[in-house]
């Protein structure tokens, strides 16, 4: 036993550590839902560079598919995302390594909007199902290992709900054997008289069943909700029609609501049970701070226009949100609300967050790393990854990158280890 | 030692001194002599504008005629099908693909604002001194590329202008004011920058705007001055009226 500690075995192990380290080479990070694990676009990758050579971190492949916006998955070896082609929308899997097509499933016909055709949702994967979203409204259950159909629902038929102008762009959230989302809902009456309805509703994720629907007045929304877990139980919070309703998952009871501007950015939960809300008009960021029994209402800290989200959400690292204030990277100081510090010529882009860094992509396809420190803007890197419009955020797991434009993918090998 | 930290001191507070004690006349004074003087600024006539319009994250050509008094004609491409803003010297048209028709139109009142805000020739501060329009210091402010004057402008119409003068070159770098987004009011700012000479007028050959949930970026290729910009430019495209094919 005690030979297991020369060292000689010590050097060995430390070695065998530098060569391949915690993480990246095991290919056991994954990202399987909208905006990573926890929702909330870090990712757990450590031992990325900190200096880019000019040409860029090493290309893995690129390739061309249909076009959308929906984000990139990872789950082993397997890359899942959405696109559109000729008249109809799919989800489909690709082998990580090249970006080779597995299969593909068809979701649906295509939304055509003049910002972009194709899926704007995110799938969400389970143990072994994947569930996707189009953009007319068709809620899919696919197998993920072949992508053959399990059940669907189509919130047009089953909720009377109308296709929202830039299409359905909610991603679903599982709670248990729940898979839980906003349906959008029917509309009444003419001119002055006219009512939109919503629904928040809960499908049993092996078959479709619905469990429970909270109805309201409103309309569907392009915000997607996450878990809160408060000591008295998880709740599932949405943001949607200008409030926000926490509801309980397991029969879908509001236990309580605010009064909020509309988003589309995802709330934030920050440490101490405070909430981030970003809204891209004139009512900019508010901070809440929530009931620490998640009972009662939450209670406004502060409220300003620095910070005003459109399509991307921002990002929280060690006391700061980082995101795109409209067309501005900006960074801002989560105790008073206050401006740290600007970027602007990166257009409507998109981040995430992997090893004290900030991965940027820019609107054109610029990948710039920063640091993620709130006193100065920091730039560590910057290349040119992808061509033309560039709206979805960045996907990192095991060290890789995965981008995409309106109707490219690549993946880029960021590890210190990949130089 | 004592002695050299006295005199840094000094220096430093020399040169804060300079940034704070000049007076609104004085800045007024120096952003015009940047932008060339007076005399330059009245000599421009017309402008012909070319280069690269950015709108909804795509980069399109785009060409842009600005003729004195208020005339302006910005042709460009919008989500991929063309589009024409301008103002014939008394009122806005255009012809925009996301109002469904190819066709020219008049603006909307609002809108129609924003166009005939934009056709205006003259440099802000220049103009503002031109029509007497109230103009406050309101102080210093650190942007991003450094110390700037800030200078607030009282439109007649009531609508304030926050200009922004680059405490060293006294160029305008930046504007944050309103404006309107399909009739709907919205914050507006726009940053200036890469000014080169235009018959001896510093004009400035990247202009980035954000208003409400936009983003336009103009990268300027080239501007050339000349004394006019034939009329029809700038005058509505009379559509004849389709005749309704019969049964229809």
């Amino acid at each position: 036993m005690a030979k297991l500690f020369t060292i000689k075995n010590l050097i060995a192990v430390l070695l065998i550590a530098l060569i391949f380290p915690a993480s990246g080479d095991e290919g056991k990070e994954k990202w399987r839902q909208f905006r990573g694990e926890m929702r909330n676009g870090v990712s757990p990758s450590t031992n990325l560079l900190d200096t880019y050579p000019e040409a860029g971190p090493k290309k893995l492949w690129s390739k061309e598919i249909g076009s959308g916006f929906s984000t990139i998955l990872i789950e082993n070896d397997i890359l899942y995302t959405m696109y559109a082609k000729d008249s109809s929308e799919y989800l489909a899997a690709f082998d990580k390594s090249k970006g080779t097509e597995s299969w593909s499933t068809e979701l649906g016909k295509a939304l055509y909007n003049e910002f972009g055709d194709g899926p704007r949702s995110t799938p969400l994967i389970t143990e072994n199902m994947i569930y996707a979203l189009s953009s007319n409204g068709e809620l899919l259950a696919v197998n993920k290992k072949d992508g053959s159909k399990s059940w669907n629902r189509s919130f047009n038929k089953d909720y009377e709900s109308p296709t929202p102008r830039f299409g359905f762009s909610m991603s679903p959230i599982l709670f248990k054997d729940m898979l839980i989302i906003e349906a959008g809902g029917k509309v009444e009456g003419e001119g002055e008289a006219r009512k939109s309805f919503n629904n928040l509703i809960a499908l049993n994720a092996k078959t479709g069943e619905q469990l429970w629907q909270h109805t309201f007045e409103g309309r569907a929304s392009y915000s997607s909700p996450i878990q809160i877990d408060f000591p008295s139980g998880p709740q599932i919070l949405f943001v949607t029609s200008g409030r926000i309703f926490s509801l309980n998952p397991t029969d879908g009871s509001v236990v309580w609501e605010n009064r909020v501007p509309g988003a589309i950015a995802m709330p934030i939960l920050l440490p101490g049970m405070q909430l981030f809300l970003s809204n891209p008009d004139q009512g900019g960021c508010t901070m809440l701070q929530l009931d620490k029994e998640g009972k009662a209402p939450a209670d406004t800290l502060w409220q300003n226009k620095f910070m005003r989200n459109h399509f991307n959400s921002s990002i929280y690292h060690d006391g700061a949100i980082y995101g795109f204030s409209n067309a501005t990277l900006r960074c801002i100081d989560v105790e008073t609300g206050k401006r740290m510090w600007n970027k602007r010529g990166l257009g409507k882009g998109s981040l995430v967050a992997a090893d004290n860094k900030l991965f940027v992509l820019s609107d054109k396809g610029k990948v710039v790393v920063v640091e993620a420190v709130s006193d100065s803007y920091k730039e560590l890197g910057t290349f040119q990854a992808i061509e033309g419009k560039s709206w979805t955020s960045p996907t990192i797991a095991n060290g890789i990158i995965y981008l995409r434009n309106f109707s490219q993918m690549a993946a880029f090998d960021i590890r210190k280890s990949s130089l | 030692m004592k002695q050299l930290y006295i005199i840094c001191m000094l220096v430093i507070g020399t040169c804060f001194l300079q940034a704070g004690d000049l007076t609104v006349e004085q800045i007024i004074k120096k952003n015009i002599e940047a932008r060339g003087g007076e005399k330059n600024i009245e000599a421009l006539k017309a402008l012909e504008i070319e280069g690269d319009y950015n709108a909804f994250s795509l980069t399109n050509p785009f060409k842009m005629w600005k003729q004195r008094p208020g005339h302006y004609r910005f042709d460009c491409v919008m989500v991929g099908a063309k589009a024409t803003f301008a103002f014939d010297g008394t009122r806005a048209w255009q012809i925009h693909p996301s109002y469904g028709s190819t066709d020219p139109m008049r603006l909307p009142n609002a809108d129609s604002l924003i166009i005939e805000r934009d056709a205006v020739f003259d440099p802000p501060v220049y103009e503002a001194k031109k029509n007497g329009y109230e103009i406050e210091l309101k102080g210093t402010e650190d942007l991003d590329d450094g110390p700037a004057y800030h200078l607030a402008i009282m439109r007649p119409d009531s609508v304030v202008e926050n200009w922004f003068v680059d405490a060293e070159s006294f160029l305008e770098v930046k504007m944050a004011g309103g404006t309107y987004d399909f009739g709907r009011p919205v914050t507006k700012e726009a940053f200036y920058g890469e000014y080169k000479a235009v018959d001896g007028v510093m004009l400035p050959h990247f202009i980035e705007v954000e208003y409400g949930t936009r983003y336009r970026v103009f990268t300027i290729a080239s501007i050339k001055a000349t004394d006019s910009v034939p009329a029809e430019t700038f005058a509505m495209p009379v559509v004849e009226k389709k005749e309704e094919a019969e049964g229809s």
